[in-house]
């Protein structure tokens, strides 16, 4: 039942570790600039805490690295070689975890996270007879860092789970959301499936949201439904027999479903797909949800400092921008991940 | 057993169906594509009265406090200290800004469902982390804690706007006054400042928390499908009232300030 292309090549460029690299990357410099990895040990407790993706040294940046990160923004060439607005190396793996309904995961570079979607059949809400339910949650391991041990890691994981509901559940009557909830009964009133969408970070080197929600994005792809016979008793009252099939499963149109590009404000800059240290350097960020038609499905900011109305118009529509060449690659890496398998 | 659940009376059911009655009123008028008549008779940018209904100083044991009554949400907010940081909290040179939200179980129309709305605080914290001057009160910590009596619809809007009216009372040094108006999209229609039940059948909602002395948002959040013009406007929309609401705001902590005197 799979979405399979037989006849797809690989015609990317592959790197040493044999992944497809990101088309529009850049080939890397002859001498990678090496900074130390920097912890952000942040004092407010709602702030954006990331920590190193190695267990290296765990010091703060010095004025000279601060510096040097700020200057090569504003020059357009970071400190790994990329421009302003591009993507680290993605690479897409679906089915890895085989007791999911669909499972994918995804790395950005040095960040790597893996999604799952389970479903289960549950009862629809009293509200809402007529639409399934849906649930997004995303764990930080402390295997990936050692700041996301104990309460921290509750603050950052709500704060994620938070952006990804917001940018992919839409509103409240379903308009611009990532899953059509109505096509998630099965009887309505009576019985429908509950999706549970779980995010893990394996590793973390900045830009977590957006390498999430395209986990998401890949993991909904490869979610096959179990097809579900009811037999309908003679009095309506009565609970309904359901049969789940274990042969038959109904894929998703996951067309409709939006990716998340976070533009980082540097100094007078935007960047894209921050890595941790430069994640540290930034004042503020607007993640914003684009999907395939250019519609923003949701938007959240970041980042305490205030921001001017016509920055973040200006923001929105970069986003909009690279959010398409995002998409169109995502897209590429999912079919050859199709068919790798 | 439909007999036995007849017999006792079930405020979740009765509320559920209620709300589609009004849920599929809103859908004819969708449908017909013209204005209608908003449940209390505002007009669709016409925001909820707010000129008497936001006092300062509710509580006398916090340094400050307000209390902010728009429609049916009723919200009050208290801000304790500057006080000495907890024991645990390591040395900071800024002060620290602790926000806490929370709902009486008996806000929602079913009991305890205001739980739901867990991120509120972190919401909060970060709509007024930017204009609080922080760097005035090293070492200490000011508690900002919202208690939502009744939630009517737009409630962290209000509650932005009231920890910031709660914040200047407690004369907590800050760049402006905070105020929050959030938008809901139906259909190519905007509406300022939902009820509940607006917000229970919107498309997509909009809210966006402003300092309008300076100019800067310091939070936007949006949900559903947008277009980039229906941005522009709605933000634009939301930042006019969030202007006027702080006039208002300004207006009253002159007043009671003169009162004192």
């Amino acid at each position: 039942m799979r979405q399979s292309a037989p006849g797809f090549q690989r015609n990317g460029p592959l790197d040493s570790t044999g992944l497809p690299r990101y088309p529009s990357l850049r080939p890397p410099p002859p001498a990678r600039i090496s900074i130390p990895r920097a912890a952000v040990l942040s004092s407010c407790c709602f702030r954006l805490r990331y920590a190193p993706a190695a267990p290296s040294t765990m010091v703060g940046l010095s004025e000279g690295e601060k510096h040097f990160i700020r200057g090569g923004i504003a020059q357009d060439l970071r400190t790994d070689g990329r421009r302003r607005l591009q993507f680290r190396a993605i690479s897409v793996e679906t089915g890895v975890i085989l007791q999911a309904n669909g499972s994918a995961r995804v790395r950005l570079g040095a960040t790597e996270v893996i999604a799952t979607v389970k479903a289960e059949l549950g009862k629809p809400s009293i509200l809402h007879p007529d639409k399934g339910k849906v649930s997004i949650f995303v764990d930080c391991s402390p295997t990936a860092a050692p700041m996301f041990e104990g309460r921290g890691s509750e603050e950052f994981s709500a704060e994620l789970s938070v952006a990804l509901q917001r940018c992919l559940l839409g509103g409240k009557s379903g308009a611009g959301a990532a899953i059509d909830l109505s096509s998630l009964i099965v009887i309505d009133g009576k019985v429908c499936w509950d999706l549970y969408i779980d995010g893990l970070v394996v590793s973390s080197d900045g830009n977590l949201l957006d390498a999430l929600a395209a986990a998401i994005k890949v993991a909904l792809s490869d979610t096959g439904i179990p097809k579900v016979n009811v037999s309908l008793s003679a009095t309506t009252d009565e609970e309904p027999e359901v049969d789940v099939s274990d042969e038959e499963f109904l894929q998703f149109d996951t067309s409709s479903v939006p990716v998340i590009v976070t533009l980082m404000k540097v100094g007078k800059h935007y960047i894209v797909d921050a890595a941790s240290e430069e994640e540290s350097q930034m004042s503020s960020a607007v993640s914003v949800s684009v999907n395939r038609h250019g519609q923003i499905c949701g938007l959240i900011k970041r980042g305490g400092a205030g921001l001017d109305p016509t920055v973040i118009f200006d923001m929105i529509s970069v986003a909009k921008h690279v959010s398409q060449q995002f998409i169109s690659v995502l897209d590429s890496e999912i079919l050859a991940a199709e068919a790798a398998r | 057993m439909s007999a036995a659940t007849a017999g006792t009376y079930s405020p979740a059911a009765a509320a559920g169906e209620k709300r589609r009655e009004r849920k599929e009123e809103l859908r004819r008028h969708l449908a017909e594509d013209a204005d209608w008549p908003r449940a209390d008779g505002r007009s669709f940018h016409d925001c909820r009265p707010a000129l008497q209904l936001m006092q300062t100083g509710p509580t006398t044991a916090a340094s400050g406090s307000a209390y902010a009554e728009f429609g049916k949400t009723k919200v009050i907010v208290s801000v304790f200290g500057p006080r000495e940081s907890k024991k645990a909290m390591l040395y900071s040179d800024t002060g620290r800004l602790n926000c806490n939200v929370s709902y009486t179980t008996f806000a929602t129309p079913i009991r305890g469902q205001g739980t739901d709305n867990k991120e509120y605080s972190a919401m909060l914290h970060k709509a007024l982390e930017g204009a609080v001057m922080l760097h005035t009160f090293p070492k200490t910590t000011v508690d900002v804690f919202a208690l939502v009596l009744e939630s009517g619809g737009s409630d962290l809007p209000i509650i932005i706007s009231c920890a910031s009216l709660a914040l200047a009372d407690a004369g907590i040094m800050m760049y402006d006054l905070v105020t929050s108006v959030s938008v809901s999209c139906f259909g190519k229609n905007i509406i300022i400042d939902p009820t509940s039940d607006e917000e229970a059948w919107q498309d997509g909602s909009l809210m966006v928390a402003y300092m309008p002395s300076r100019k800067e948002i310091t939070q936007l959040t949006l949900t559903g499908e947008w277009s980039d013009g229906k941005i522009t406007n709605a933000v634009e929309l939301c930042m006019d009232a969030c202007s006027k609401l702080c006039d208002i705001l300004r207006e009253h902590l002159k007043d009671a300030s003169s009162l004192a005197e």
